[in-house]
């Protein structure tokens, strides 16, 4: 596996079975297709059953949804908001890190054009809320794409310096075109958040409650891009550049496609931090907010829906309980960092081996946990 | 244009291109053996800088003790980092994701211990001569003749010396070097020695003419990778000839009054040569093309 395919895939246990037997009914097996048939033909996640999966994301939802009801102070909503928002850019960056293979330096950058993109669209047009937020998709989305299409055609440690060259021109953007950022000076956003003025965003548990809805709408749009035809073509490309264009796959359109649709993603969340904060300087949205990010994904982990939440998670919620300031908590998880990729490169919520269970009989095997095919079946 | 502001902006391209060599080729030796790109290169800079003037700030020491306790505590730093990079050298872009951890630790530890406010050192030497109307410091002087040395050092040590072939041939290929009986691991460490010393001496003499925030690093390390870049990843003397072509075009535009706009110039000029030529304008090492 070259050097460009990301770590998740140590995580992504592929069965022996598929590994040696291409199924004959496809057209797979007309040649050796390796990762890359497997990325287009048979693409069931192996592990636990998709019942277990399904309930147990359900039960996560319903529990993100209730909980601001069971005596949760002020502050409490207020960092759980900042987990909801750090979270969609973390889907957005795992997204693009599970489809290409690159891990992006620049994805705090397009958080603030999105979040610039709202501020100036809420103060200087007057629009509403959602309109802001639109247009702060759009942006963030353009931008994506058009820092995609250069930045894809380099792979790996490039990759990563490209972007965060990238991030380093944003920020001096934002910092110097003070006739359209206002410079370090910042914007204020005094407008109020609501939803067709039927649902207003006014405390924090409004707040969280349209935070986590978006969050549960960028893991959908996240898992559903990967089960989609194109998700699978774009990891086909990952795996074999000339493979996939053989087969007529459009190779750097594909990869520029996912850069965009993460930059959407990035652009809702952008639109976020606007309005809740209703303040934005550059300094939210310097490099170090992008090492940041990468911080949160690789921490958290790219293997799992859950792992870029549980990375924001501990983002935003260790440095509070421990009473951190910024600085200290920027050693810590600069730390954990270094700490994470040597020891447990996959991330802390990768998933565990599960025990195998073949040595039991096959009428006795729990069939809840069970994965999709058992390795040590004839 | 006067004939003694060209020989002012000539003076500082010089000044420039010594320090974004002394990064660049930092970053360069790491690479060609460890196709690892350490991006902490210039954090790790910065960190020799606060050394030298926490050095200074005791006072009474003269400067070559001053530079020589900054090259320690860094080539320090990076040998006790080596075990966590080596860790990686199977996946480069791992251990580039730890020099990211790296420079979030440094910037913040140093704003902690330091504070984030702008520190000067009182420069060691204060003279200035005047040679046919340009001002010329015996700082900058100092500057450039510690650059030379070092380049002279290691063109010696790497063209003439016994390890110097055995690094080299460890650079073009780990395996078959292994092989034949060089040991590695000694190289690998050596590299980061070096790349150690070399951002050691780099921010000791940075800390004596410019004043110094946690965020020195960051100006230095995308400008000294471009140079890096320029002048092909692994390669050594293409870093050297780049830094002064990069240093150029920087004070250039300082001088023509476009200088928040230089770090944008620059980084666009990198970013089209990894697009269109990513060995570099010089030919970098074979693994360059990740």
């Amino acid at each position: 596996m070259g050097m460009s395919s990301g770590w998740f895939q140590e995580a992504r246990e592929v069965p022996e079975m598929e590994r040696s037997a291409p199924d004959s009914s496809r057209p797979g097996e007309l040649l050796d297709v390796g990762d890359l048939g497997r990325a287009l033909l048979d693409h069931p996640s192996p592990g636990r059953s998709l019942i277990f999966r399904r309930s147990a994301a359900g039960m996560v939802v319903i529990v993100g949804a209730v909980f601001p009801w069971y005596g949760f102070s002020q502050s409490d909503m207020d960092l759980a908001v900042y987990v909801c928002i750090y979270a969609i850019v973390g889907c957005a960056l795992a997204l693009l890190w599970r489809a290409t293979g690159e891990l992006s330096v620049a994805h705090g950058a397009l958080w603030g054009i999105g979040a610039y993109a709202a501020a100036i669209a809420a103060t200087r047009l007057g629009l509403p809320f959602l309109a802001c937020g639109a247009i702060a998709v759009a942006f963030s989305g353009i931008s994506a794409a058009l820092l995609g299409y250069p930045a894809l055609r380099v792979k790996g440690t490039y990759f990563m310096i490209v972007t965060f060259a990238f991030a380093e021109i944003v920020d001096i953007l934002f910092a110097n075109l003070t006739s359209v950022t206002q410079g370090a000076q910042g914007i204020d956003i005094t407008k109020r958040a609501s939803v067709f003025n039927w649902f207003s965003l006014a405390g924090a548990r409004e707040w969280y409650l349209f935070s986590f809805m978006l969050l549960v709408l960028s893991v959908l749009v996240w898992r559903g891009f990967e089960r989609s035809r194109m998700g699978r073509e774009t990891v086909a490309v990952r795996e074999s550049d000339q493979l996939a264009r053989s087969i007529m796959i459009p190779a750097t359109f594909r990869r520029v496609v996912a850069f965009a649709i993460s930059g959407l993603i990035c652009g809702a969340s952008g639109a976020l931090i606007a309005f809740y904060a209703g303040y934005i300087d550059p300094s939210q949205f310097a490099p170090s907010s992008s090492i940041m990010f990468v911080e949160l994904v690789v921490i958290g982990s790219a293997a799992t829906v859950i792992g870029p939440t549980v990375g924001a998670v501990l983002v935003v919620v260790v440095p509070t309980v421990l009473h951190l300031s910024a600085i200290d908590s920027n050693i810590l998880f600069g730390a954990v960092l270094a700490v994470v990729i040597v020891v447990r490169p996959q991330g802390l919520a990768s998933p565990v081996k599960l025990p195998d269970w073949g040595w039991m009989p096959a009428w006795l095997r729990p069939r809840l946990l069970r994965g999709g095919r058992s390795t040590s079946e004839p | 244009m006067s004939a003694d502001i060209v020989g002012e902006v000539i003076f500082n391209t010089i000044v420039s291109a010594c320090v974004y060599a002394l990064v660049a080729v930092g970053i360069s030796i790491v690479f060609g053996l460890t196709g690892l790109v350490n991006f902490a290169q210039g954090a790790m800079m910065m960190f020799g800088a606060y050394v030298a003037y926490a050095v200074t700030s005791h006072g009474g020491w003269s400067f070559s003790i001053v530079i020589i306790v900054a090259t320690l505590a860094v080539v320090l730093l990076s040998v006790a980092l080596t075990p966590a990079f080596l860790k990686t050298i199977s996946r480069p872009v791992n251990g580039f994701i730890i020099s990211l951890g790296l420079i979030a630790i440094l910037e913040n530890g140093i704003t902690r211990v330091a504070g984030a406010d702008p520190v000067t050192i009182q420069p060691a030497f204060t003279r200035n001569w005047t040679l046919g109307g340009v001002t010329i410091s015996q700082q900058d002087v100092l500057t450039i003749a510690i650059a030379v040395a070092v380049f002279c050092a290691l063109a010696f040590v790497l063209k003439r010396t016994r390890a110097g072939l055995a690094l080299r041939a460890s650079a073009d290929d780990r395996e078959m070097a292994g092989l034949l009986g060089v040991p590695i691991w000694k190289m690998v460490i050596a590299t980061f020695v070096v790349g150690g010393a070399l951002a050691g001496l780099g921010g000791a003499m940075v800390a004596g003419f410019t004043s110094l925030t946690p965020r020195l690093g960051g100006q230095y390390i995308l400008t000294g990778f471009t140079v890096a870049i320029v002048g092909g990843l692994g390669n050594v003397w293409g870093a050297v000839v780049a830094a002064f072509v990069v240093a150029v075009v920087t004070t250039s535009m300082a001088t023509a009054g476009l200088g928040q706009w230089v770090e944008v110039g620059t980084f666009g000029v990198m970013i089209l040569i990894l697009l269109f030529r990513p060995t570099g304008v010089f030919r970098g090492v074979e693994h360059a093309q990740l």
